[in-house]
């Protein structure tokens, strides 16, 4: 009789946070959790006859870091990355300060504008390029109708610098978007209080501004590294042979060259980057938030 | 040229709203001046106008002597202390004080001694490395005006600033603002809606209204000699009769209410028999007797006893004219002639006042 009772106390105490929380869990765990573990788990096989063999070992990790080839596209992958990171900095701050403080009546059209491209296909964002920097691309139609060039440019694309070109302009409202968020923040108040105390505006930016806009640029580093380090559209349309970055490699392992457990270890490795700088980046951002807050 | 600051017909506009219109104004040097009025008269932009942060549509601005229409906030030797304080929240108290300083380019070893000068001065030593989220309003008050003070300004412009803090603090920082400013010898301007800490403060109080500067005298001239209606009505209580002159008597104004009283005031300023005035008489002013009481001095008018209000240092009693106008008299509880506390409405009172005590207006 009692047990019954405390039955239906409990379903009743947990039927609404069960059936809130509990699909978005299982959602997670299913195709988010369980993917990640069998990942891990192939990892440590070793395929023989194009079949995995469960057989526990660490031989992928160390191709994959041993081996000169590989170790090179993590780099490239990263270099890129960074590369990637540092040159939408400063656009991305120039824009979204532009649209806190300078654009006024325009500030809410110029964000339209910045974030619509977003709405259209990834896909289809990176193929314009391939359109404008290609041998017969925009570029190059007007460099040789003109005749300012001769013949066709050629390291215009299928190399690192197409690929940065591309993911500088893909990633630009991830950058933007938190950089705005933090500079609309920035109570109008400090700014004149600079200024009262005798800061020129550059001044004020360097001294009040960019400290309080940090958490912003942090935010935004870590979305703009992160989503270039992975990225493999980019790579695969226009980077060539020599802009070959590790998603690609990850996903030939996975298909073409039919070796699951090297493309799971190789994705472990990424993910153990992407985590170790999303952890840095939280770490400074919390730092630089708890001086603004 | 002695003026620190002046303002010589500013007039400036927001979109059609005229918020300065007019506003003509010298400040000497280690002068208080307050400027005071209801929010929207324009004080605040005033303010905004001599720090920089808005520009004049029309008139001159000269800080010491020099015109500065056109000289960006960041060379004007002026320095503000904020109504949100606006301290930087990513520096420390020390930082934020040596700020100023700091972007001029002042040498580090000297801006650390005047830090340290400038925070024994608002008595923060101990605060220094602390952060403005944990420091309390009062605290965050004193950082900002040492910051503000620091850079040893012709000119200190203060914008509300004590408008956070409870009633108890105000009084204290008042008295301490008004000391520092006597100490440092340097001009404030400041700007209030209160018109006890205007009075408490300034030298002079330039009364706003409208954008316009509506009075300008001692705390004595706006309080005992307001110049119109709404000074008189701003600053302090007043009372206020509508009526008609009927007699001048030499000296003597005689007004007649709606409901057939007859008042007596001084003749200040000419005024015609059967013009339209308003007779103002402050709460403090008036004495109340029982209604057969004849021994009052000044004048006395019959009323009727309507309400008594218990404020503690002061008790508040509102009386009715025949007219049904009301007349509220303020005192001390030991002050009144007769025994408040018996009174029952609609009990006869007579209400007398010292005739030099009242004024009077045109109607507006």
């Amino acid at each position: 009789m009692t047990r019954r009772a405390d039955t239906s106390v409990v379903l009743r105490r947990w039927r609404g946070p069960v059936l809130v929380f509990g699909p978005p869990f299982l959602f997670v765990l299913a195709f988010l959790v369980y993917p990640y573990l069998t990942v891990f788990e192939n990892s440590f096989y070793r395929v023989a006859d194009y079949v995995v063999v469960r057989d526990f070992n660490f031989d992928n990790f160390e191709r994959a870091i041993g081996g000169e080839l590989y170790r090179r596209v993590l780099y490239v992958s990263a270099r890129i990355g960074v590369i990637v990171t540092l040159i939408t900095l400063p656009l991305a701050y120039l824009l979204a300060y532009y649209a806190a403080f300078v654009a006024r009546r325009w500030r809410h059209l110029l964000y339209f504008l910045v974030v619509t491209p977003l709405w259209t296909s990834f896909l289809l964002r990176v193929y314009v390029w391939k359109l404008i920097l290609g041998r017969t691309g925009l570029v190059n139609n007007v460099l040789t109708s003109t005749g300012a060039v001769d013949e066709p440019l050629s390291f215009l694309i299928y190399n690192q610098f197409s690929v940065c070109l591309t993911l500088v302009y893909i990633l630009l409202p991830f950058f933007f978007l938190p950089i705005y968020t933090s500079l609309e923040k920035i109570d109008p108040a400090y700014l004149e209080a600079s200024a009262d105390l005798g800061a020129p505006p550059l001044r004020t930016l360097i001294r009040v501004i960019v400290p309080l806009s940090m958490p912003g640029v942090i935010t935004g580093a870590i979305f703009t590294f992160c989503l270039s380090f992975g990225d493999f559209v980019a790579p695969a349309l226009v980077g060539g042979p020599g802009g070959l970055m590790v998603s690609n490699v990850i996903i030939s392992q996975f298909g073409a060259a039919f070796d699951w457990p090297f493309g799971s270890a190789l994705a472990v490795l990424v993910l153990i980057i992407v985590l170790a700088v999303i952890a840095l980046g939280s770490l400074a951002e919390k730092k630089s938030a708890g001086a603004v807050a | 040229m002695d003026a620190v600051v002046s303002l010589a017909g500013v007039t400036k506009a927001f979109g059609r709203i005229r918020a300065v219109a007019g506003v003509t104004l010298s400040i000497a040097e280690g002068e208080f001046v307050t400027l005071l009025g209801p929010s929207g008269c324009g004080k605040t932009t005033t303010l905004r106008l001599i720090s920089g942060f808005e520009t004049a549509d029309a008139g001159d601005i000269f800080i010491a002597g020099r015109r500065v229409n056109d000289v960006p906030p960041y060379r004007r030797d002026v320095n503000t202390v904020f109504q949100s304080y606006a301290l930087f929240p990513h520096l420390s108290v020390a930082e934020n004080v040596g700020y100023g300083l700091s972007v001029k380019g002042v040498a580090r070893a000297a801006i650390r001694g005047k830090v340290a000068e400038f925070l024994a001065r608002v008595g923060l030593t101990d605060k220094a490395k602390a952060m403005p989220r944990q420091l309390s309003g009062g605290q965050m008050q004193r950082v900002a005006l040492a910051r503000a003070l620091i850079n040893e300004p012709k000119v200190l412009l203060l914008d509300e600033p004590l408008s956070a803090l409870d009633a108890k603090l105000r009084q204290s920082m008042q008295i301490e603002l008004k000391h520092m400013q006597r100490n440092l010898g340097i001009a404030f301007i400041y700007v209030t809606h209160d018109q006890e800490e205007a009075m408490v403060l300034s030298d002079r109080i330039a009364v706003m209204n409208e954008g316009r500067i509506v009075q300008l005298g001692t705390p004595e001239d706006i309080f005992e000699r307001p110049g119109d209606v709404f000074v008189a009505a701003f600053v302090g209580d007043n009372n206020f009769v509508p009526g008609t002159v009927a007699r001048i008597d030499g000296s003597t104004v005689e007004i007649v209410d709606f409901g057939g009283t007859v008042w007596k005031a001084p003749l200040t300023r000419p005024v015609a028999v059967g013009r339209p005035v308003v007779l103002a008489l402050r709460p403090q002013a008036i004495s109340l007797d029982a209604g057969s009481d004849s021994n009052g001095r000044g004048h006395r008018v019959a009323a009727t006893f309507r309400e008594t209000i218990y404020v503690g240092t002061t008790v508040r009693i509102t009386v009715a004219l025949p007219g049904g106008h009301l007349v509220e008299v303020q005192g001390a509880p030991a002050g009144f002639r007769i025994d408040y506390r018996a009174l029952r409405p609609g009990d006869p009172v007579a209400v007398g006042y010292p005739t030099e005590a009242a004024l009077v207006f045109d109607r507006p």
